[in-house]
């Protein structure tokens, strides 16, 4: 509760910031206070402290895993900030108003972290989308932002319709929008609740570019501002995964048998057409894109298996995802050119800098002491746990391995092409920022406790 | 505590010479070389002090330091320690510290990142060696892969990017796909007994319905026998042997292989007693067409490096013969195999590596009548190539000898036809001598002779090849609880395939076996009476 009601008067604030603040460095101060703000009182609303009470009826809940969830994202976005609060300076003019949107899209990814009923949802959904849209479509005189903003306002909206017709329908055939009451209704599975559920299924596999839903994500990733790519790919796409999730285990759990194969082909089809597109892309930030496609066929497990080591392995998987794909956006939104060669000799030029981002990259690629390796084996356990269709996690085992291949082209441009990467500048807490990120990787890669004991204690 | 120590003074001997490269290279191999030494040290201090446990019968396992990791997922930090893993870290230690010495002035360029791989390269590898949880078993095994992929792609020769990856990208799924073995091993486990651990000593005595367990260990074997290089999982292999630079060529031939047969020891034949047996005629199959498939292809090559890594792969077909023949003597040979091998090759890659360095080629079409200007760099040479070839007195002949003399009993055809590698060996490694060194001149080169410090590291070759050629007994001795438990572990197992009349052909070669393993430990025994042993 507290982070819902203060990321919203923040947002606000944030938007007469701008009028007010005359200095940049004023207003971007201003946004990380307010989000170390969000994190704290967070924090203190899982240890039991609660700033507002407010009657909800129930609609909204939130429990542990919303909470833990919450600053997982909070964190991220705080990194997030440090990273490429700068950079937004780049985008446009609107400088205060980039950072009253990010606050309503936290605002948004609380909603739909806490949800007990399907309207929240809902609300949550359009609540991050909308700013989202306006932010693809801040480079205002960037045709290709323009493109890419109307692209996804169209097919957005689209899905958004979709979702809306399966809400319908599971009304429809349960008379309720409450998660407890959808699940208490009695008798059989009626053939509108499951065509409710799929309608949904659906909209949020295109929310959370999950293939054959996926094509907008590699154009709007490309078309929007660096900045807000990165953003897009790390704290909204997990925000989508997390409302994925628990919609499929707080109402339609008992139905697992239905949904189960459906999400076993989703997340084959996912992690073949993701990394096998990536494996032919020039820049890296389109290959950033198809990436971003890739990981989120290793999450899908977390739903295909649906247990509680999916539940867990998805929290941490979103942390490790965030974290390292991140920092790798932060460093190529300095760079001049995107493409591979634009890398090429970099780590002569930025040491510290190279070494994170190679941190970064191994922990996308799996391999083990990272973060991403962890995370990975907790969905591959939870899937093999399932104890059926082991095609699957084979699989995702061979596209595991090619996801090495364009992720080390990257290490590859980077260590071992000679070339003149131009001089970028980077203030020191950049620098830092990457470090403690590298670092964090790794920590999370060898003690994933430290994270993850937030969840039981 | 020993173990963790060994593992952490090479991972912080690695940080510090990459911290102080920059201001003082020297002192940065120093520290680098002093970490790999200070660890053989303690390694040896270690073996001469439990040298008399190892009398038949006593307990395999000499130290054994288990913490808790993450418990909710049954992950321990486990190492430890028996008379294989011994062995194998104290030549990993040997072979570090030779392959430091002999590129001690090739690597020029960041050098102090290239100490750090090396040493980080050489903890994993022992790591490898060490650890009993098989998770913490994969982490090693993956820990290895990037060091090594740096040292390849960075220092490598001129086709390194190509070689790296291929590389990288072969072992990276191969270990993926015993990474889902392990997993499904642990639920298997967990579901029968309600423990759920990836804790070696308790994965060990996991039923299994034969199907499941030859699925799992063929998880298991795709991962060693791609690490090993056996036909037809061998395509990286020359590539990467040939592209890395000398130290990493040594480290990957030399010890990474090594991985994978400690691997097939420590984990497939004790986990899937019976799905190796059945696996086993296949195994034995594809090692005996990689010792012939390897020498030919070793036989056709103009590329010196090219060369020694066929034959490197000729060698580790032996390896796949000794461990699937299940007998005693040959596990024995086995062990001995990995240690003599490694320290051929690692010799052999080094004269490669100080030809490479004076002629800046490989190609032995260009080289002949070498031994007029070098005749110590050609005396030295010529000691590997025979032992490479078998020569008794030398490491590789043992090796060689004990696993032929195994597997004869458990399969009669096959290893006629393994030893007829002994004769294609000769034949390539005498081109190696004859092309090089005698000859006729083809080009006209300025040579040096070997400086001190090659000679220094070659003389420790030397001794250790002939030292194992002549008085194998302290490496038998060491082994000799580690196969007792192997040979254990295969005879409790029923044969399953076996039936009727040819159950009694069985128990006789089984009978036959015993006498045979009894007369060759007695015979080694007495030569160590004989030796003035104690």
């Amino acid at each position: 509760m507290n982070a819902l009601i203060i990321s919203a008067v923040w947002g606000v604030v944030m938007m007469f910031s701008g009028i007010l603040l005359k200095q940049r460095s004023g207003i971007r101060n201003l946004a990380v206070a307010g989000l170390v703000l969000l994190l704290v009182s967070n924090i203190l609303e899982m240890s039991g402290t609660v700033f507002f009470k407010v009657e909800l009826k129930g609609m909204i809940v939130f429990d542990r895993f919303a909470l833990f969830f919450d600053s997982i994202i909070f964190a991220s976005a705080l990194i997030y900030l440090f990273l490429s609060a700068r950079d937004m300076e780049k985008v446009g003019v609107n400088y205060a108003e980039y950072f009253a949107l990010i606050f309503f899209i936290l605002c948004g990814i609380t909603l739909v972290a806490s949800f007990k009923s399907l309207l929240i949802l809902f609300l949550g959904i359009e609540i991050v989308s909308i700013p989202l849209y306006i932010l693809t479509g801040s480079e205002k005189k960037n045709l290709k932002s323009n493109e890419a903003s109307l692209k996804y306002l169209l097919l957005g909206s689209f899905s958004t319709a979709i979702m809306l017709m399966g809400i319908a329908f599971v009304y429809g055939a349960t008379g309720s929008f409450m998660s407890a009451e959808i699940i208490a209704s009695p008798g059989t599975v009626s053939a509108l609740l499951i065509a409710g559920m799929t309608l949904l299924l659906f909209s949020m596999a295109f929310k959370a570019s999950v293939v054959p839903f996926h094509f907008w994500a590699p154009d709007v990733y490309d078309g929007a501002p660096t900045v807000f790519a990165s953003f897009m790919a790390t704290i909204v796409k997990a925000a989508s995964f997390i409302a994925f999730i628990r919609l499929f285990n707080d109402l339609f759990g008992d139905m697992k048998p239905e949904w189960q194969l459906w999400m076993a082909v989703l997340t084959a089809a996912t992690l073949f057409v993701g990394n096998i597109t990536a494996v032919f892309q020039q820049s890296v930030k389109r290959m950033l894109a198809y990436s971003s496609v890739a990981q989120a066929g290793f999450m899908m497990f977390s739903l295909y298996a649906m247990n509680t080591d999916a539940v867990e392995g998805l929290l941490l998987y979103v942390a490790a995802y965030s974290l390292a794909t991140i920092g790798i956006f932060a460093v190529l939104n300095k760079m001049s050119d995107y493409t591979f060669d634009g890398f090429n000799g970099f780590a002569k030029s930025q040491p510290v800098l190279a070494a994170s981002t190679t941190i970064c990259l191994l922990s996308l690629a799996g391999i083990p002491l990272t973060a991403g390796f962890l995370s990975k084996f907790y969905m591959l356990r939870a899937a093999i746990d399932t104890h059926k269709n082991l095609w699957l996690v084979i699989f995702a085992v061979v596209m595991a391995a090619v996801s090495v291949y364009y992720y080390f082209r990257l290490i590859q441009a980077m260590y071992f092409r000679e070339g003149n990467a131009h001089e970028i500048e980077v203030t020191p807490v950049f620098k830092w920022t990457m470090v403690v990120v590298a670092a964090l990787v790794i920590l999370l890669g060898i003690f994933p406790n430290l994270l993850l004991y937030w969840f039981y204690f | 505590m020993t173990l963790v120590y060994i593992i952490l003074i090479l991972m912080f001997g690695g940080l510090i010479s990459w911290i102080i490269a920059g201001k003082n290279s020297s002192l940065a191999k120093g520290i680098a070389l002093l970490a790999v030494l200070a660890d053989l040290v303690i390694i040896i201090g270690f073996w001469i002090s439990v040298y008399d446990k190892f009398d038949l019968g006593s307990q395999q396992w000499l130290i054994d330091y288990r913490v808790e990791w993450m418990p909710q997922l049954g992950i321990s930090f486990h190492l430890a320690m028996d008379g294989l893993s011994l062995l194998m870290t104290a030549l990993a230690l040997f072979l570090g510290a030779v392959s430091l010495i002999v590129s001690w002035n090739e690597i020029s360029k960041n050098l102090g990142f290239y100490l750090f791989n090396a040493l980080w390269l050489i903890a994993g590898i022992i790591g490898v060696f060490l650890s009993l949880d098989l998770i913490l078993f994969y982490f090693f095994w993956e820990v290895m892969l990037v060091p090594m992929y740096f040292i390849l792609a960075i220092w490598g020769h001129e086709n390194r990017r190509y070689a790296g990856m291929k590389f990288f990208l072969f072992t990276q799924l191969s270990g993926l796909l015993m990474l889902i073995a392990i997993i499904a091993l642990y639920f298997i486990h967990g579901k029968n007994s309600g423990q759920y651990t990836f804790d070696y000593f308790a994965l060990i005595g996991t039923s299994l319905s034969a199907k499941t367990g030859l699925w799992l260990m063929c998880g298991f074997m795709i991962a060693f026998l791609v690490k090993l290089g056996i036909v037809p999982f061998h395509s990286w292999l020359p590539d990467a042997y040939t592209q890395s630079p000398t130290g990493g060529s040594i480290l990957l031939a030399a010890l990474m292989s090594k991985t994978a047969a400690y691997g097939m020891l420590r984990f497939v034949v004790p986990l899937f007693p019976e799905a190796s047996k059945t696996f086993a005629p296949v195994a034995i199959t594809l090692g005996v067409v990689s010792i012939l498939y390897g020498a030919k292809l070793a036989y056709a090559q103009t590329d010196l490096k090219r060369m020694i890594a066929f034959s490197s792969m000729s060698h580790m077909g032996f390896i796949m013969v000794g461990i699937f023949s299940f007998q005693a003597l040959s596990y024995q040979g086995t062990i001995i195999e990995m240690i003599a091998h490694g320290i051929s090759i690692t010799a052999l890659f080094t004269v490669a590596g100080v030809i490479h360095a004076r002629i800046q080629t490989r190609d032995m079409d260009q080289m002949g009548r070498f031994w007029e200007q070098v005749p110590k760099m050609g005396a030295i040479t010529m000691i590997f190539v025979l032992a490479t070839l078998g020569l008794p007195g030398l490491g590789n002949f043992v090796a060689e000898f004990l696993i032929l003399t195994g597997a004869f009993k458990s399969n009669v055809t096959l290893t006629v036809l393994a030893a007829l590698g002994l004769i294609a060996s000769m034949i390539y490694a005498l081109v190696i001598l004859q092309k090089i060194f005698h000859g006729e001149r083809r080009k006209e080169w300025k040579l040096t002779d070997l400086t001190p410090r090659e000679v220094l590291a070659m003389g420790c070759l030397i001794v250790a090849i002939v030292w194992i050629g002549i008085y194998p007994q302290p490496v038998i001795k060491t082994a000799q609880p580690t196969v007792n438990s192997l040979e254990q572990n295969s005879n409790n197992t029923t044969f399953v395939n076996d039936t009727g009349p040819t159950n009694k052909m069985t128990l006789k070669n089984g009978d036959e076996n015993m006498t045979m393993t009894r007369e060759t430990s007695t015979f080694f025994l007495s030569l160590n009476k004989k030796g003035g042993g104690k």
